[in-house]
């Protein structure tokens, strides 16, 4: 009975002791994995920050104006921005008041119609102008 | 010799052992105690947090912990730190240093080849800088030539990619990346007053209420300006005038904050805050301000402006002469020196000090950009002083300090302390101070309309119709030695709009513009600064979303 007893317990150190081992070596090796990832994770950072300074100077403004003129943006027309409301009477075709909104209406039914949709579309366009940033 | 061996009798011996024993328990209890302390100690600095104990700032920790991004009011970078590689050389092993600087020379065009030949060829040197603050791709491009002796290393560095926007305001970093000026100097004192350690991430964003894209626009015109008009400087700024936001500065000839070494040049210093400047005839919208809140007259109040008017040694002439008796609303529109300065002596010597100092127009002012400098005041303020302040001369302020009091009489009559920081209309205005009147605020608003669309305004050029332009012009003839010279003038603007519900304030001033051409052979301020604020409005109005006012109704009428 003793001499069973003490050889369980032996067996049972044993294993601890692998157990223990085994858990031991893993979490070496996660330790490793981990410094591994923090230094990856900063690498990736610094990147970040590069890429972000770097997409904030190709977007200066002076640059964003040259290649607005370029695909023929400019600035916006005053006259060219309507309330809410008045886009709502807006007629198609048909000028609704004054000479100013044909103008607009014209424009963005002849050149603009085939690529865009609703009038949510249009107002985007008019704040893509406005956005001189 | 029997004493000697008495010495080692057995009781003595006993005696010495327990005495040995007692100090043996004595000295663990010691150690034990000894232990019991340091254990406590870590424990208490492990588990309990004490605020008293952080670390300092200059440590070399400012790697892990970099300084926080500045980004504009809609979140656009503006500063942020970057790890710039930087290429290094150790020429302690290097058989042959000539052709190792060769192609470096020719990855490296701007490189000064016989310079570094000369540092390689040391012997025993370990380390030469070869260059640093690299471009990225460019590090990698050399480190891929795998050159013998060469690496690279990272080096944190503060850049910023919007250039010289709003320079002075920014500020500048030094080598160690600590905040020397503007709002980089702020950063550091206050991270003095609260450092938080955030284990590896960014420290939050610093939101400023500039506007990258209104600050452009300003620095463009401003620059067109200046060339147009020859100006020898210029400087310009867009305010918020519900919230003391300032959206837009410019001060030309401008800053880089990646360069900081351009201030060592004179002429470069910011305009809207580093100066004081004697404003002139904007100055006239205090007086009346003050006139119209005292009851010392009203809009149609008339006083005689038969020049010249004399006070005491001093003597006032008006620029365009009149005969005659004129309205407060005429003496504004004309810009009567005469007719300014009679009505403030309505008001008398201690008001008009009492009232200025209100509208924080006599106190030093300080933002997150730094401290102002101080305004210039006369120590003794008698009826001259009185009567040449209403228009503008014998006092001098920054422009800073000034858009914001004429911010607080268009506002509504709040005045609100400027600021660089994003701010919400509701926590500037419980910041406010009341210094007018809803109603003389108001009326104010209709004599700044009146000089834009008057036919007899001098400020008729600044007006883009659909946004409805509010201003005033000044012309100052600047102290040169002591003395005012005839024909070096300042001339700035104060323009807002909408002039019925203003939201934004824009001041334009030019250093000595020439009347040339282009502004009609004059150099007053309503032919070169009048019509680039206008230009500013009509670009920046859009950017706000300020909505503009079809058809055209509107007529305000000189006699209402």
């Amino acid at each position: 009975m003793l001499r069973f007893l003490t050889i369980s317990l032996m067996a049972a150190t044993l294993c601890v002791a692998g157990i223990l081992y085994k858990i031991k070596y893993d979490t070496r090796g996660l330790q490793r994995e981990k410094a591994m990832l923090a230094k990856a994770i900063v690498a990736e950072r610094r990147q970040l920050a590069i890429l972000k300074a770097e997409w904030s100077f190709l977007t200066r403004p002076e640059q964003l104006d040259r290649l607005a003129k370029q695909v023929g943006l400019g600035q916006l027309d005053p006259e060219k921005i309507i309330a809410f409301r008045d886009l709502e009477q807006l007629p198609k075709k048909q000028p609704l008041r004054a000479s100013k909104i044909t103008k607009i209406s014209s424009s963005v039914d002849q050149t603009q119609q085939p690529l865009l949709g609703g009038k949510q579309d249009r107002l985007d366009i008019v704040k893509e102008q406005a956005g001189e940033r | 010799m029997k004493r000697k061996t008495a010495v080692f009798k057995k009781p003595e011996g006993a005696r010495l052992m327990r005495q040995f024993m007692a100090r043996q328990g004595l000295m663990l209890l010691g150690l034990f105690a000894g232990c019991c302390l340091i254990g406590g100690n870590l424990v208490s600095l492990a588990v309990l947090k004490r605020p008293d104990i952080s670390l300092n700032r200059a440590s070399p920790l400012s790697y892990k912990h970099p300084r926080p991004d500045i980004v504009d009011t809609n979140g656009v970078l503006l500063a942020t730190d970057i790890a710039a590689p930087s290429l290094y050389a150790d020429p302690s092993g290097l058989m042959n240093p000539a052709r190792v600087v060769k192609r470096l020379k020719k990855a490296l065009p701007e490189l000064d080849e016989m310079d570094l030949l000369r540092q390689m060829s040391h012997e025993k040197r370990q380390f030469v800088f070869i260059k640093r603050g690299l471009h990225p791709a460019k590090a990698q491009e050399i480190f891929d030539l795998g050159l013998p002796g060469v690496d690279v290393t990272h080096e944190v560095r503060r850049v910023y990619p919007k250039g010289g926007i709003a320079g002075y305001a920014l500020g500048h970093v030094d080598i160690d990346n600590v905040g020397r000026a503007g709002i980089e100097k702020f950063i550091d004192e206050q991270a003095e007053a609260a450092l938080e350690i955030t284990d590896g991430d960014s420290p939050k964003p610093l939101k400023l209420s500039l506007h990258v894209g209104a600050s452009h626009v300003l620095d463009e015109e401003l620059v067109r300006a200046m060339n147009r008009y020859e100006a020898k400087a210029a400087a310009g700024l867009v305010m918020n005038v519900n919230t003391g936001e300032v959206v837009a500065v410019s001060s030309l000839p401008g800053t880089d904050p990646q360069k900081p070494s351009l201030l060592l040049d004179k002429a470069r210093f910011d305009r809207i805050t580093g100066g004081v400047f004697e404003l002139g005839s904007v100055f006239k919208i205090f007086s009346m301000g003050m006139v119209l809140e005292q009851k010392a007259a009203t809009l149609d109040s008339e006083v005689d402006v038969t020049g010249p008017y004399q006070i005491g040694k001093h003597r006032i002439n008006d620029f365009h002469p009149h005969n005659g008796k004129l309205s407060l609303r005429e003496v504004f529109v004309r810009s009567s020196n005469i007719g300014t300065a009679k009505l403030a002596a309505r008001v008398g010597g201690r008001n008009h000090k009492a009232f200025l100092s209100r509208l924080g127009l006599l106190q030093p002012l300080k933002t997150e950009a730094g401290a102002m400098r101080s305004p210039v005041v006369p120590k003794r303020w008698g009826d001259v002083h009185t009567a040449t302040i209403s228009y503008g001369h014998g006092i001098s302020v920054s422009p800073l300090q000034f858009a914001a009091s004429v911010g607080a009489l268009v506002n509504g009559g709040i005045y609100i302390k400027p600021t660089f920081l994003k701010r919400s209309e509701r926590a500037a205005k419980e910041g406010g101070a009341r210094v007018v009147s809803l109603e003389t605020s108001e009326k104010l608003r209709k004599l700044l309309r009146l000089n834009v669309i008057d036919p007899h305004g001098s400020g008729r050029q600044a007006e883009v119709a659909p946004y409805r332009v509010g201003g005033k012009t000044g012309t100052a003839n600047k102290v040169i030695n002591g003395a005012y010279d005839k024909g070096r003038v300042r001339t700035s603007f104060v323009g807002i709009f909408p002039y019925d519900k203003p939201e934004y304030l824009v001041f334009v001033m030019l250093d000595e513009p020439k009347a040339v051409k282009a502004s009609g052979g004059l150099n007053v301020a309503g032919a070169n600064a009048a019509p680039t604020t206008g230009k500013i409005i009509q670009r920046i109005a859009p950017l706000f979303k300020v909505k503009p006012f079809f058809p055209v109704p509107y007529r305000l009428t000189a006699k209402p």
